[in-house]
């Protein structure tokens, strides 16, 4: 067996790369040492679960008296991620020119948003303001969408469709100082978005 | 020199393998709010729909014995009398409804000439409205009991206090100035209605 050694190394890398490698000696010493560095990466994915992206819609019946609904979502990360809310309008906002003095065509709510992972990873949850929600807000809400690998509520750990997420939009009885004017035409669009977080 | 040589390609090889970048992607979901204030109107904005006030004029007759002439010749700018609220309405126009009952000797029957047991007025709504200035809205009592004066304001309420004014002038004794009053407790009652319009 002396004279020429062959030393087959096989390397998988799952859904990557496979590379062999093949080493030839001749002579003294009968073997070699062959030092390889593996390395690989998966590449970081996140996306809503099928069919459970936040979609939909909530009419308030009676802006003032209050309303709370859930828009639940499940999310498929194999990483931390990041979920982030972007609000249109800043509030329930009714198109009407400036209204008088003492009236109001915009009505705040509050947006809560709860990001649930694998068995393992800490909830997460983070409320704002309405008006902070828009991409002119001065001072912008922490999870101020669009999301990106550093905005939005991080959720440091996987989730595989895990449930329990949800955007909620709520507000109390309204008490506020001016007058809300009378429309059936108030609305706001709230669009989320789920990112890597690297 | 061989050694060297596969062992370098095999480590080109494997490294060629993870080249992939991992990359952040983002997606999104969005949900559409929507919502409605009903036109009301009330005492606060979410909406007690009912005030009550008094106006007490005093002693009713002069020295003579006749109506005091203060309240015979008081007028809108200088009334005998006033109660005032802070009423809102959530829309642009409203209905007011008034009414009013004379002012009667309670218990006792009206009388015949020089005496006076039922006093006359006008009672006067003067509502402050949002774009400024004020809408006026006047009953007056009579023996044939008027219908109620019905006046529509295509304005906002003025969000201010003391913004609905009653006021209560021009008073005048059934059987004319020169009656004399006969003794005893008097009453009457203003009523108003305050009603959104769609």
């Amino acid at each position: 067996m002396r004279g020429i050694t062959f030393a087959t190394i096989a390397l998988l890398v799952p859904a990557m790369a496979q590379a062999q490698a093949t080493a030839v000696a001749g002579g003294s010493p009968d073997h070699i040492d062959l030092s390889l560095p593996v390395t690989a990466s998966v590449q970081a994915q996140c996306s809503f679960a099928s069919g459970t992206a936040p979609n939909g819609s909530f009419a308030a019946a009676d802006i003032l008296a209050g309303f709370t609904h859930d828009f639940g979502f499940a999310m498929q990360c194999n990483a931390p991620c990041r979920v982030a809310v972007q609000s249109a309008n800043g509030g329930l906002y009714v198109s009407m020119g400036s209204p008088p003095a003492g009236y109001a065509n915009l009505a705040h709510y509050s947006a809560t948003l709860n990001l649930a992972g694998d068995v393992g990873v800490t909830s997460v949850n983070a409320i704002c303001d309405s008006a902070t929600l828009t991409a002119s807000a001065a001072t912008p809400c922490s999870f101020r969408g669009p999301a990106s690998a550093t905005q939005g509520l991080k959720l440091n750990g996987t989730a595989s469709n895990a449930l329990g997420s949800y955007l909620r939009v709520s507000a109390p009885i309204y008490s506020g100082s001016v007058t809300l004017i009378a429309s059936s035409a108030y609305t706001d669009t709230l669009t989320v978005t789920l990112s890597a977080a690297l | 020199m061989n050694r060297t040589v596969l062992a370098a390609l095999a480590a080109i090889i494997v490294a060629s393998a993870m080249t992939a970048p991992a990359s952040a992607q983002t997606v999104s979901g969005g949900v559409t709010l929507t919502g409605a204030i009903a036109a009301r109107c009330g005492t606060v904005d979410t909406g007690s729909t009912s005030v009550s006030g008094s106006i007490n004029l005093g002693e009713l007759s002069a020295s003579t014995g006749e109506l005091n002439p203060v309240l015979v010749n008081s007028t809108t700018n200088s009334p005998a009398g006033a109660a005032v609220f802070r009423l809102g309405c959530s829309g642009s126009a409203f209905r007011v409804t008034l009414s009013a009952s004379r002012l009667d000797n309670i218990g006792f029957p009206p009388v015949d000439p020089p005496g006076s047991s039922v006093v006359d007025y006008t009672v006067e709504a003067k509502i402050a409205l949002a774009t400024g200035g004020f809408a006026l809205v006047d009953y007056t009592t009579a023996a044939a009991t008027p219908a109620p004066t019905v006046q529509t304001v295509n304005s906002f309420v003025a969000n201010l206090t003391d913004n609905f004014d009653i006021r209560v002038f021009g008073f005048h004794p059934d059987n004319g100035d020169a009656a004399l009053m006969v003794a005893g407790s008097y009453s009457g009652d203003i009523t108003f209605l305050v009603a959104p319009l769609p």
